[in-house]
């Protein structure tokens, strides 16, 4: 097991050259925590080792683009979750809630659901949506990194790499050589309603470092964001036969009355010699949709002898289980073997999903419940990924080839939705059950010709006999100084995202699956990502005057999306859409002596999607400026900007009645234009005050308070009357002890 | 070596101006009362863009299982007044994509529903997306065709008529009969251009 530290330049500088340390799948990054304390805000991301081309190489030879967000980084600007940090990194934006907040999305490059999110390397992309919710369920208090490909990544990481990977790598000691650290955050804003977090991790190690455990339990509890929606709705469109139908609204009763949404999710993480065990656990899972009508709590409804009811109404499920062993063994001095097991469930449910308006369904007011059949109330398994992966690594000289092989076996068990009260109680077949096997194998070799010139190729096959067809990916890389730390790289690669099995396995006999739904297709194609990237990084200054380092990159972006999955005329999915995007994703970074660092972040991305044309509710121009300061030698501060161009968004103008209720008719179609918009955090931060035991931070996001308009994640769906408001301003103060 | 990466970078380029989607508007509509078509006639949709009439394509009504699993729970089809997207003038047929057994259907794309109630839900609305630049477009009228007329010219037989006018990024306008029939209609056509761009 390679242990790798806070590489410092001249140690990286000799790496891009000569490879020397092999770390596979996913680096786990140990240093003394003590180091990486006092170096934080002079760390060169161009520098950094990263562990998502399995391999360890710097960012500046890396084929891919990639950005580095180290733990300092996390605590620094007040992330409270991946989205947050996803926000500020050129190519992504991390947060974009759908109609009534019911869930919400991540993009990269302009496009939702094609992420892949690896766990310290294992995928925990459900199979059931292939989405990764980036809620609570993923605790940042728990990470010590997390590193972000631009583009995809099919090769080396398979399904779900289609534009873009977050590797996020847990914690695996504290920092202070402390053994054990609580922290709480509290915060009264509209953005969180009576939020509270809390998080209590132990660590330690014993027989010289060779046992380590680390353990956390975080909490967060909250009431989510108080939104003033301009109507109450009473029905929408459903999916076909009436994705095009009316909305039906009343006039608002006020602002959101959210019922308290918790989750407490537990991280494991213990080394027992060259085993490395990860487990993520969602203890609690409890999540209410964000709006209800009739200015109701969400988690209230009127019964249909017309009494209120409080209870589990419209609560939300999204979490991950995982559990994971890895092996890594160095077999002389060029081979390295990394070989994993593990498992992942998911659920992505409903429980009393919707309560019908009168008359639909011939009922009055009935409830439903969504269940995985057979399910084990304490595991979380409604979808499931178990496999097992083996990568070899061989080094000699110029030459690294990494060869891979995997089988897993994924599915879903079947879904149910219940129904209890109306004129048609019963219990209803939503999604078939169902499973695939898939196998793959990958090669990928890099050659470093000379000092000033790399290539790297890589295949990969994937095949799932029976689910889908054998896919054949390829990629390659070559990178050229031009001179001294001036790197031009260009890269071809591919990525691929499977059906899921929401797609392929519904139930459409209306005689089991009485509800409005979207047909399901069984033969459906996996969609294909193709990227040729260009990119110029370089450290244009070191230690000059007051500046540490200045590093750039700047690159240029052609993507394309094949066999895009969309909804045919009769609602059936079908691999009939093409979608192609062009970006430049510009980031430079500044240390200025004294710890101060500036980081300047900028996107252009410009689509067309083969079917509605330019990806209009996306903004062009995306700009995020972050000055961390260090104020004193164990005070840090974060201001931080966002940008983000005007969009258009396609909604519905309602048409108000003399009641004051309203109707959208699908023909009143507006064009919304949205104006650019900017949000502006700000954070102080405090460590290792009292002996090093206390670390104090307080933080305002969203300063400004703006109430900027969200566009919907998709341009084209008109399912909502407006965009979205942003819920506002957010203060909090957190506080941590470690001992 | 400089060649070779200008080669790339000039292959990269090409690649980023290929594939220009032919979508040039998408027309919206709100029927209403619009009869279904007989078995020898059609609708067909005309626009007046800078003082010429531009054919919009063909359609018709008829009663139609718009997505295949929408029945009644007990296995029979729930029918709805579908508008279909054809090929003028509309006189091919094919067999019912959602059960073959049935009696054919008039060949083309299901593009949404004449509005109607299903209980408290209101069914409707139609999409059709064309290739023709509507932006500046100032009337859309809609007629009834013979399948036997071969002219691609507009009958006589005015169904829906209005004028269009510029409201903000679309164009819109509420469609009424020259007669005392009771259909009716308002339309929205968005053009497919993206107006924010800097």
């Amino acid at each position: 097991m390679v242990a790798i530290a806070a590489v410092d330049s001249s140690s990286a500088v000799a790496q891009s050259a000569d490879v020397v340390d092999i770390e596979i799948p996913a680096v786990v990054l140990e240093s003394r925590p003590s180091q990486i304390e006092e170096a934080a805000a002079e760390e060169d991301l161009t520098q950094t080792v990263l562990s998502v081309a399995k391999r360890v190489e710097t960012v500046e030879a890396a084929s891919s683009i990639v950005t580095v967000v180290t733990r300092d980084t996390i605590d620094v600007h007040g992330y409270t979750d991946l989205s947050d940090l996803l926000d500020e990194i050129p190519g992504f934006e991390g947060y974009r809630p759908a109609f009534y907040y019911q869930s919400s999305e991540a993009f990269a490059r302009g496009n939702a659901r094609t992420i892949l999110v690896l766990w310290n390397g294992v995928p925990i992309n459900s199979p059931q949506t292939n989405r990764r919710a980036l809620g609570p369920y993923l605790p940042i208090n728990a990470l010590e990194r997390v590193e972000v490909v631009s583009g995809p990544g099919g090769v080396l990481w398979g399904a779900n790499a289609f534009l873009g990977i977050v590797s996020a790598t847990p914690q695996r000691e504290l920092r202070g050589d402390a053994i054990s650290a609580v922290t709480a955050t509290a915060g009264a804003s509209p953005r969180a309603s009576g939020e509270y977090r809390a998080s209590a991790a132990v660590a330690d190690q014993w027989l010289r470092g060779r046992v380590k455990l680390y353990a956390n339990l975080g909490l967060v509890s909250t009431r989510g964001a108080i939104l003033t929606p301009p109507y109450d709705l009473t029905s929408g469109p459903f999916p076909a036969p009436d994705s095009d139908g009316a909305f039906q609204l009343r006039p608002s009763t006020g602002y959101t009355h959210n019922a308290r949404d918790t989750w407490m999710p537990l991280t494991l993480a213990a080394d027992l010699g060259p085993l490395k065990i990860d487990v993520l656990y969602p203890v609690i899972d409890r999540q209410f949709r964000e709006f209800n009508d009739q200015g109701l709590r969400t988690d209230q409804f009127v019964g249909q002898d017309g009494m209120l009811v409080v209870g589990p109404s419209s609560q939300r499920a999204e979490s991950v289980t995982l559990g994971s062993v890895q092996l890594d063994r160095d077999l002389g001095k060029s081979l390295h073997v990394a070989a994993r097991a593990y498992y992942t469930g998911f659920e992505d449910r409903w429980v009393r999903l919707v309560k019908f308006p009168a008359g639909l369904l011939g009922a009055e007011a009935i409830l439903v419940d969504e269940t995985y059949a057979g399910m084990n109330p304490y595991l979380h398994d409604g979808a499931y990924r178990y496999g097992a992966s083996v990568d070899v690594t061989r080094a000699r000289g110029w030459s690294t080839t990494i060869v891979g092989a995997e089988a897993y076996r994924e599915g879903i068990r079947e879904v149910r939705r219940s129904v209890s009260g109306g004129l048609a109680p019963g219990d209803f077949l939503l999604i078939h059950p169902g499973q695939r096997v898939v196998t793959s194998a990958f090669v990928n070799e890099e050659l470093d010709v000379s000092r000033r010139l790399g290539l790297e190729l890589g295949a990969r096959g994937q095949y799932a006999p029976g689910a889908y067809a054998p896919l054949v990916l390829g990629s390659a890389a070559t990178r050229v100084g031009l001179a001294r730390n001036v790197n031009l790289k260009l890269h071809a690669a591919q990525g691929f995202r499977p059906p899921a099995f929401e797609q392929t396995n519904g139930n459409d006999d209306a005689r089991t699956n009485p509800f409005p739904h979207r047909q399901s297709n069984p033969d459906l194609k996996a969609e294909r990502s193709l990227s040729l990237e260009s990119e110029l990084n370089a450290r244009l200054v070191a230690d000059a005057g007051g500046l540490r380092w200045l590093a750039l990159r700047l690159g240029y972006q052609y993507t394309r999306l094949d066999d895009l999955i969309v909804f045919g005329a009769t609602g059936e999915p079908e691999n009939a859409n093409r979608r192609i995007m062009s970006s430049i994703e510009l980031r430079g970074e500044a240390a200025i002596t004294g710890g101060h660092r500036l980081v300047v972040g900028y996107g252009f991305l410009t689509g067309e999607d083969l079917e509605t044309g330019p990806l209009r509710n996306i903004p062009e121009h995306r700009l995020a400026v972050d000055v961390e300061a260090r104020l004193a030698r164990r005070v840090g501060a974060f201001l931080g900007m966002v940008m983000s161009g005007p969009v258009e968004d396609i909604d519905r103008l309602p048409v108000t009645s003399v009641d004051g209720s309203a109707t959208a008719w699908s023909s009143m179609v507006v064009v919304d234009r949205l104006p650019a918009s900017a949000k502006l955090n700000l954070g102080v931060r405090a460590s290792g005050l009292m002996g090093g035991h206390l670390d104090l931070g307080a933080y305002v996001m969203n300063a400004l308070d703006s109430q900027y308009p969200i566009a919907d994640p998709d341009f084209e769906r008109r399912e909502a009357i407006y965009p979205m408001t942003a819920p506002g301003l957010d203060a909090r103060l957190t506080l941590g002890w470690r001992m | 070596m400089v060649r070779t990466v200008a080669l790339l970078l000039a292959a990269l380029a090409l690649g980023a101006g290929c594939d220009r989607a032919p979508v040039r508007a998408v027309i919206y509509y709100n029927l209403s009362q619009v009869a279904a078509s007989a078995a020898d006639d059609h609708y067909q949709q005309f626009a007046d863009v800078d003082g010429a009439v531009v054919d919009l394509g063909c359609l018709v009504v008829e009663r139609r299982q718009v997505n295949c699993y929408d029945n009644a729970g007990t296995g029979e089809p729930n029918l709805r007044v579908a508008v279909v997207e054809c090929d003028c003038p509309c006189i091919d047929a094919e067999a019912d994509p959602c059960d073959p057994s049935r009696p054919a259907v008039r060949a083309g794309i299901i593009r949404g529903l004449v509005n109607q109630s299903d209980g408290a839900v209101i069914l409707g609305g139609v999409d059709i997306p064309t290739e023709v630049e509507l932006s500046e477009a100032t009337g859309l009228f809609i007629t009834r065709e013979p399948n036997a007329d071969p002219s691609p010219q507009p009958s006589s037989e005015l169904i829906l008529d209005g004028a269009l006018y510029r409201d903000g990024s679309v164009v819109r306008g509420a469609l009424s009969s020259p007669t005392s029939e009771l259909v009716e209609g308002n339309v929205t056509i968005v053009p497919v251009r993206d107006e924010v761009s800097l």
